[in-house]
């Protein structure tokens, strides 16, 4: 390759201006850069182990394989990392040119140049610093001592190169124009190179000083600086001294100490740190070039670090130790993993951002096993054993069309022996992008990306991922029809860096992932800070909306705001949407951790409510609400739901002989909220499986002879229609819904939504109908709601994290509340005893208290929350508990199903019933209808026949009377004592 | 010129200077030649009668379709290409033995791509209208490269790769079922995705030149159009008379059922879903019912879904995202759709997970106007705008919670009426009075309604007094009842063309209101 010293761009430092792309002014920006191959004295400075290195070639690997002339395959492989950089020079406009390249003519070490060295079979050699995500032009390595050699070649090659150039095909030809080799240059020997990116002013011995500058000098303080210029929120130190460490310093010897070789570098580190900051515009326009040249940087400082360790006399780096353990590092091949720019969304990357470093999040959706990735093929000759290695170019593996040696010469004598060559790890995913990052009414897009190495299996399919890469867009030659070929372009990325759980509500969860089974690779930052410090784009983000939250829950009137934004289609019922709000929320789930037995029962903090109520009360649109702004919020209806069937069928109902479905559709959500309309309809094995979920939170299912119980931690939200079509006010609940009273006990809160009739209320509610339905653009409500998704977001971000403690204060306000609420019960004037307050409704006031503080985003619970869980409770006993003929809150009603007063009347009735019998022929027996009749023309008040069948079985199970016959000619008999 | 588009367009890259703003200029350059629409009309349609292979390679085509899928990622294309010549519109073909040049990078531009199909659904008619048959020739049936990207499994389409160049930043204008009308030159490319694989098979690839939204109706419709009453009974006998054994009011509930669209979202004021019951299974149970055919004539786009227990369990409803493409569902519809669900077919038997998310799936259709996508991992909820009536055999439908329910009243003196006679057993009225039926409800479809101070105050005091004339609470109107009729009430006045709902279309929507509630038993 040429390097006609005329190139060497005499670049001053102080012109260095990486910021606006990079123009050189110079006239023979054109010509393209090809850079003396002498070492650098400023830049190697690790020329001691240098000498080490038997020899090098100073070409680039894929040069002299072009001097072979080589077959381009035709077409390759998708996600073959080829390509990278399809090259070639822009030929026309070099006023905007966004390829570059850098060529330096690299040595390995020990590479033995087949085209120079014949038949020198390879021994010892140290691996080149290839990584699959890069694939620079540019390798270096410490050492650069043979010159002679290298001259050598580079002459042979470009020999070669000439006889062969009609072959070379441009597109893989690394180089740039072919006539610029026709122009040899003189080698020179100068012994200051500068390297630098084609088309640029980016001197590479400069990038590399820098970089070396920042690893060495770069101290905590100097992000936390950086930080709060930007207004961020920083870490605090814990000492002064923390914030002065050499923090890369303590990362490399970290490396060095678990043998690690990948360093992850926060790029923001770069901009906070002065000197290095216009390495962060390089490393993030020429990721290419600059990657590279960190890797080497890196083990540079490497090897520095320990020769100084073993010179300090450093525990395990004596003599020996020391010795072996420079060795190994000789033999590593570092590798630098940038990350930390600002997330882009995935459709947002156009050509422009091509061979860019550029950072993306999505969702993986599938990714392939690990595939073997050929890094060196091992080629022999079939006529004189001679072999050649040739390392892998772009994806393209570039078999040597004849023997390189000169004396044999053969033509397509080379042969591949697969088990003398080299492979790597690669792995494709596609990665897709997330629900939030769609435009409306868009099917998401999906990209590939290439990982490498130690990303390999990081991620799998189903994880998010903040991915730092390089984009690629490469050409592929297709052949829509004979003869004729096109080029279309295929995009992904070669992955530099990985991190998981990138944001988004749905973070992965750790648990499902072995213990450090699948740690990350590398040390560096990001690692001890978890997520936080990870992507800065990322934190913003959710920093302005937990911003926007919390600014939200300081509003006064949240509560209402909130209360109004629930199912604002719905007409007034204000303390049921507050109800339904503080379900929404949830109490604290409680265990006793520390409980004899290790870890005691749970305590649930789910609020489970009852709606009954008239048809056409829009009860189901409030679930279909509720289902939609839960957290795993699922909807069945109780008709027809088989528990916890896993299976449905379609039978053919015995009745009826019509077709229905049996579904097994009521898959609790664990964790969310069921949502069950038509309550009442359900069978009553699926009633006792709601036993079980709503007080233990679990489901037993017994299957193939396998009883297993699941969780079930799930609110629930149930409506339930009464008996008879319409509620009938005269009688108490337990008799107006088909539902046993210990079901009904188990709901925090029951409403009544009753259908009055009203004239002023229907009239009212009858305009706003029709203004909502018939208008041509219906009237909005003017009030201010908030919209379903920030509903949700504020209701997600309470729930996972605001968890509130009962203050001292609230806990008294809960003791005296529940104290008063049993006392409603206590009636000088009655000796009998109501119950208006059990314990449950103790516990469903904790979990009103506690919902209500997470509601207002408060760490505590305090005393207007526990006052507004003692106003709601009230306010649903009220509707649901009182006993209608007496006027009386009662919860024995609800727990029992019969109330006090009820439970009064039937004594009274026992006793009736008693003398009745006790009179005129109780031994022969009164018939059922006459005994009612007789009874209803004592009483003044009407006698319930339900009541009466109550009563009577009461006596029969007591064995004072006997009931024969059937229906209508049942006789009540007295047994005689 | 209109014989090569390619000649055009290579002659306006020659005269156009700036590379960035190329494919505006095309854009505007021949959306104005073809701006009248009978230019339009010359332009060869690409449709079954015209399958792809029909057309010369690079032929200027229109295509009515289907935004299917946008998941594809923009592709990149060289702008210019060598000896500065035109790039894009699928220009990039080279001769195989030049040799390949060096890639100017800064000439790399993006266009977006998506897959589109014909407008499933899509009534014979409206290609009669818009596409004036030209000589078609007899073509062997085209064979859709990608069958599982249209809706309906097995049937007949055509699937097309678009590429769009002008302003990618656009393409997220275009959305999945929406209707378009695309312009461009046809050629065959491999599908992107399909780039990796050794042999890539080709798909038909329209590189559009420009594009125009088609409305739901397909053919443009005004409202009001015509007074109606005539016409409307007309139609309701007809509809009653050749698929419904005579039955007028459940003709008329089909009818309105049918033009009903999304009218706003919050309120969800959303079509009425209607359920025909009692409608007899067919013997055969592929049979369509004659009611697919007598809509199919007089509704733009008409879909039917055979509901059995292979449809349920063995396809799709909603579009999922497998091995790396977006196949299609049955309800991928577009807006503007009647979907007919005809539960004749259903036998007794199992039903797997994947038929009960299919159920689930149209049930929300049915209740919130929207379809969940499946992706991996994720679920992404698109919008719809699509009426269904459901046929069932039972007394109420055996899988559906629908607003309607009406069963079925054959008229007396239709004995032995065949509910699933074939298409061309069905007698059609003339072709005018055909027409008058599509112009009607086309633009039933488009109208809006609105309501004068002196119906809204009558309707109010209406529910008052009919409350408060209820002896007991039992019997009482709700809130809902009331939603209903209003609903009702508005689609009485869309039929009747009339721009205004009047105290006698309250009237009529009760009337029709009771009559159907005394047919449906207690």
């Amino acid at each position: 390759m040429s390097s006609p010293p005329a190139i060497d761009f005499p670049t001053s430092e102080g012109d260095i201006d990486m910021e606006d792309g990079a123009q050189s002014s110079m006239p023979q920006v054109q010509e393209p850069l090809f850079l003396a191959g002498t070492p650098s004295a400023a830049g190697t400075p690790t020329r001691r182990w240098g000498s080490n290195a038997p020899d090098s070639t100073p070409l680039r690997g894929a040069t002299a394989r072009r001097a072979v002339g080589l077959s381009t395959p035709k077409r390759t492989p998708l996600f073959a990392p080829e390509s990278s950089s399809p090259l070639a020079f822009p030929s026309s406009s070099p006023a905007k040119t966004p390829r570059r390249r850098v060529d330096i003519p690299s040595e390995r070490p020990s590479d033995s140049d087949p085209l120079d060295f014949p038949s020198s079979p390879i021994t010892a050699r140290t691996p080149r610093n290839r990584r699959g995500d890069i694939h620079s032009s540019l390798s270096i390595t410490p050492s650069r001592s043979a010159l002679a050699p290298r001259r050598l070649d580079f002459n042979t090659s470009r020999r070669d190169f000439n006889d062969l150039s009609s072959d070379v095909t441009p597109l893989d030809v690394p180089l740039s124009s072919v006539p610029q080799l026709s122009a040899p240059a003189a080698p020179s020997d100068e012994p200051d190179e500068i390297r630098a990116i084609w088309g640029t002013t980016v001197n590479l011995a400069e990038t590399m000083k820098l970089f070396r500058e920042f690893l060495k000098g770069f101290k905590p303080k100097y992000r936390a600086a950086h930080d709060r210029e930007l207004g961020l929120q920083t870490r605090i130190f814990s000492t002064p001294e923390e914030g002065e460490v050499a923090l890369y310093e303590t990362y490399l010897r970290r490396m060095r100490q678990m043998g690690d070789t990948n360093l992850n570098l926060d790029m923001t580190n770069l901009l906070a740190y002065p000197p290095s900051r216009k390495l962060h515009s390089q490393l993030f326009k020429f990721p290419q070039e600059v990657i590279p040249a960190m890797d080497q940087v890196l083990k540079d400082l490497m090897l520095e670090i320990a020769d100084l360790d073993q010179q300090t006399g450093m525990e395990g780096m004596e003599g020996a130790d020391g010795e072996a353990e420079i060795a190994d590092i000789m033999g590593r091949v570092y590798k630098v993993r940038p990350f930390g720019l600002p997330a882009v969304n995935m459709r947002d990357l156009n050509p422009t951002d091509t061979d860019k470093l550029v950072c993306i999040k999505g969702l993986v959706i599938r990714a392939t096993p690990v595939i073997p990735d050929m890094k060196v093929a091992f080629f022999r000759c079939l006529t004189c054993s001679h072999t050649v290695q040739v390392e892998i170019d772009r994806g393209k593996i570039e078999e040597p069309a004849r023997c390189p040696r000169d004396v044999c010469a053969s033509v397509g004598s080379m042969s591949l022996v697969h088990n003398r060559c080299e492979f790597a790890d690669r792995q494709v995913i596609r990665l897709q992008e997330t629900p939030d990052a769609v435009p409306d009414g868009q099917t998401p897009h999906t990209v590939s990306l290439s990982v490498y190495d130690e990303l390999v299996d990081v991620s799998k399919p189903g994880d998010r991922l903040v991915v730092s890469g390089i984009f690629r867009s490469i050409p592929v030659r297709v052949n829509p029809r004979q003869r004729t070929l096109k080029s279309l372009f295929k995009t992904y990325l070669d992955v530099v860096h990985v991190k998981l759980g990138g944001g988004g509500t749905l973070g992965f969860d750790r648990s499902t992932r072995p213990a450090g089974g699948d740690r990350l690779p590398g040390v560096g930052d990001g690692a001890e800070e978890d997520d936080e410090s990870g992507v800065e784009g990322q934190r913003t983000r959710r920093a302005e909306v937990e911003a926007k939250l919390l600014e939200l829950s300081r509003r006064p009137g949240i509560y209402e705001l909130l209360a109004r934004s629930l199912a604002p289609s719905i007409w007034e019922m204000d303390d049921v949407k507050k109800g339904i709000l503080l379900q929404l929320f949830g109490g604290t789930n409680k265990s006793i951790a520390r409980g004899g037995g290790g870890g005691g029962p749970r305590y649930r903090g789910d609020i489970n409510v009852l709606l009954v109520g008239d048809p056409g009360t829009s009860k189901s649109q409030i679930l279909q609400y509720v289902h939609k702004i839960a957290p795993r919020g699922v909807y069945t209806s109780g008709k027809g739901s088989s528990a916890v069937g896993l299976t449905a069928y379609v039978t053919r109902d015995p009745d009826s002989k019509q077709l229905v479905l049996e579904s097994g559709a009521l898959v609790l959500s664990d964790g969310g909220v069921c949502c069950i309309d038509e309550f009442d309809k359900m069978s009553d094995a699926t009633r006792s499986v709601l036993h079980e979920v709503m007080e233990q939170q679990t489901v037993s299912i017994a299957k193939a002879g396998i009883i297993t119980t699941l969780n079930a931690r799930t609110s629930i939200i149930a409506a339930a229609n009464p008996v008879g079509s319409k509620y009938d006010v005269n009688l108490p609940i337990t008799r107006n819904i088909d539902l046993p009273p210990t079901l009904i006990s188990r709901f925090d809160l029951l409403y009544l939504v009753l259908d009055r009739v009203d004239e002023a209320m229907d009239r009212k509610l009858a305009q706003h109908l029709v203004g909502l339905y018939l208008e041509d653009t219906p009237i909005r409500d003017t009030e201010d709601i908030l919209p379903l998704q920030e509903l949700s977001a504020y209701i997600d971000y309470a729930r996972s994290k605001i968890h509130p403690i009962i203050t001292e204060a609230a806990g008294t306000e809960l003791v005296s509340s529940y104290v008063e609420m049993r006392n409603m019960g206590d009636d000088p004037r009655a000796s009998e005893k109501r119950i208006t307050a059990t314990t449950r409704q103790l516990e469903s006031m904790i979990r009103l208290s506690e919902a209500h503080a997470r509601m207002r985003f408060s760490e505590f619970v305090e005393l207007q929350d526990v006052k507004e869980a003692c106003r709601l409770m009230r306010e649903a006993i009220r509707t649901s508990a009182m006993d209608p003929r007496t006027g009386k809150i009662d919860m024995g009603m609800l727990n029992t199903g019969t109330g006090q007063g009820q439970r009064k009347m039937r004594d009274d009735m026992r006793k009736e019933v008693l003398g009745l019998l006790q009179g005129a022929g109780g031994a022969r027996g009164i018939k059922w209808s006459e005994a009612i009749k007789r009874l209803g023309d004592q009483s003044s008040v009407k006698v319930d026949a339900a009541e009466f069948t109550e009563v009577i079985k009461g006596l029969e199970n007591e064995g004072l009377v006997r009931v024969v016959g059937e229906r209508d000619k049942r006789m009540i008999r007295r047994i005689e004592g | 010129m209109d014989s090569s588009p390619t000649a055009g367009l290579v002659r306006l890259f020659d005269a156009h200077a700036d590379l960035d703003s190329f494919p505006a200029a095309v854009t505007a350059h021949f959306s104005h030649i073809f701006s009248n629409p009978d230019a339009l009309q010359h332009i060869s349609p690409l449709n079954a009668a015209h399958p792809p292979e029909a057309h010369n390679d690079r032929a200027l085509v229109r295509f009515r379709a289907m935004v299917q899928d946008t998941s594809s990622s923009p592709e990149i294309y060289l702008a210019i290409r060598k000896g500065a010549q035109c790039g894009g519109w699928g220009l990039g073909e080279d001769d195989a033995t030049l040799r390949e040049e060096p890639i100017n990078y800064a000439h790399l531009r993006e266009c977006t791509v998506l897959w589109a199909v014909s407008v499933p659904g899509e009534s014979s008619w409206c290609s009669a209208v818009l596409d004036a048959a030209s000589n078609s020739q007899n073509y062997a049936p085209h064979r859709p490269p990608h069958p599982h990207k249209f809706p309906v499994p097995y049937a007949s389409h055509i699937g097309v790769q678009i590429k769009i160049y002008d302003n990618p930043c656009a393409a997220d204008s275009f959305k999945s079922t929406e209707l378009h009308s695309f312009v461009g030159i046809l050629t065959f490319e491999p599908l992107h995705a399909d780039l990796e694989l050794d042999t890539p098979g080709l798909v038909p690839t329209l590189h559009v030149l420009f594009s125009r939204p088609v409305p739901t109706t397909i053919v443009p419709r005004v409202y009001p159009d015509f007074p109606a009453k005539t016409i409307r009974d007309e139609l309701i006998a007809w509809i009653a008379a050749s698929s419904l054994a005579g039955d007028h009011d459940a003709a008329e509930w089909v009818l309105l059922s049918s033009i009903a669209r999304v009218q706003s979202r919050t309120p969800p004021i959303l079509p009425l879903t209607l359920t025909l019951s009692r409608f007899p299974s067919p013997a055969d149970a592929n049979s369509m019912p004659a009611l697919s055919h007598v809509l199919s004539q007089i509704f733009p786009i008409v879909t039917t879904l055979p509901l059995s227990l292979n449809t349920l369990n063995t396809t799709s409803f909603a579009p999922e995202f497998k091995t790396e493409d977006l196949h299609s569902g049955w309800l991928q519809l577009p807006s503007g759709s009647v979907c007919l669900v005809t539960e004749g077919g259903v036998t007794e038997g199992g039903v797997s997970q994947r038929g009960l998310a299919n159920l689930r799936a149209v049930q929300e259709m049915m209740n919130g106007q929207t379809l969940e996508y499946v992706f991996p991992y994720s679920r992404f909820t698109f919008n719809t705008d699509v009426t269904f009536v459901v046929l069932s055999e039972g007394k109420k439908s055996a899988f559906f919670h629908t607003n309607v329910h009406i069963p079925l009243k054959p008229a007396e003196t239709a004995t032995a009426f065949d509910f699933y006679k074939p298409a061309d057993a069905i007698t059609t009225p003339p072709q005018e009075t055909l027409e008058m039926f599509r112009r009607l409800v086309g633009s039933a479809k488009v109208g809006a309604v609105s309501i004068g101070e002196g119906t809204a105050e009558f309707i109010q005091e209406d529910f008052v007094q009919e409350r408060k004339g209820t002896a007991s609470p039992s019997e009482a109107l709700s809130s809902d009842d009331l939603i209903h009729r209003m609903m009702l009430a508005r689609l009485l006045a869309l039929s009747f063309q009339e721009k205004e709902i009047t105290v006698p279309i309250w009237e009529k929507a009760k009337a029709l209101e009771a009559r159907r509630k005394t047919r449906i038993p207690q």
